[in-house]
């Protein structure tokens, strides 16, 4: 087993928050496959309900790891199950510290700096840990299907991740 | 191998319970902003950041008590030439096309 290189995490990290990023923009693109809902319920809240809770957290959980895969495909690397889930913890982290931010930005620019502030220490105490849990979960499935070659660990790790993060937003739009 | 997995997620959760915990009064402040009408669930964010705590609590008592779970790895075949992954008993490795002897 090889030790974990600094330049990983960072991989981990960065792409983690590149992916924060576009998904802080493209989340409301999402919407778009909810549209025939609407047109048969003629309800918008269950667009909000189903983007939120089925379609972000199936898009965020697969694409959240990207640093991870592509250390797995590049770099050819025999890391042990803990170090891939610690790879995955980062890129949690750069996720939801970029999400976090632009979020941040966006409140700031709607209603002023204390109201940003606020929803930005909000996010920082719950979605960053939730963005972690969720990729710490998917990761160590990752590799676990990185060291013993079944796949069934990651779909299973990648599946309890979305519910996770499905369950948490349902709570958060109901509350 | 799950213990690493759990005591990371033991602080995760407690991290994750103290955002539960913080939630309406920081929701509280958040409201002046908002123009509609709302309200602060205080029970439910309390019920919740009980659960984080309870779960993380679990997740440590896993952490301290269960015993290591031996995982069967996977035999890695490498190419000498180009370092991919592949096949036992493979003649001509598929990535690089270089000839591979048998030991």
């Amino acid at each position: 087993m090889e030790k974990l290189k600094k330049s990983w995490l960072l991989i981990s990290l960065g792409l983690g928050g590149l992916i924060g990023f576009l998904c802080a923009w493209v989340n409301t693109f999402y919407m778009i496959f909810t549209l025939p809902l609407f047109f048969v319920t003629g309800n918008f809240n269950i667009i909000m309900l189903v983007t939120a809770c089925i379609i972000a957290p199936f898009v965020e959980e697969l694409s959240k790891p990207i640093g991870v895969y592509l250390i797995k495909m590049e770099e050819k690397t025999l890391l042990s199950v803990k170090n891939w889930m610690i790879l995955g913890t980062f890129a949690g982290l750069g996720f939801g510290l970029m999400e976090n931010m632009m979020y941040a930005f966006n409140a700031t620019a709607v209603a002023g700096g204390e109201a940003g502030l606020l929803l930005l220490l909000l996010r920082m105490l719950l979605c960053l840990p939730l963005h972690m849990i969720a990729t710490t979960i998917s990761c160590f499935g990752f590799g676990l299907w990185a060291n013993t070659g079944k796949i069934k660990y990651f779909v299973f790790s990648m599946l309890t991740a979305m519910l996770i993060h499905g369950s948490y937003n349902f709570i958060a739009y109901i509350i | 191998m799950y213990k690493s997995l759990t005591k990371t997620l033991g602080f995760l959760l407690i991290w994750f319970g103290a955002g539960w915990l913080a939630l309406p009064f920081i929701a509280e402040s958040m409201l002046k902003y908002v123009p509609e009408e709302g309200s602060v669930n205080y029970t439910a964010s309390f019920a919740l950041a009980g659960v984080s705590f309870l779960l993380s609590l679990l997740c440590f008592i896993h952490c301290i008590t269960a015993k290591p779970v031996k995982i069967y790895y996977k035999q890695v075949y490498r190419c000498p030439k180009c370092d991919s992954e592949i096949f036992p008993g493979t003649e001509y490795c598929p990535y690089c096309g270089s000839f591979i002897k048998s030991s």
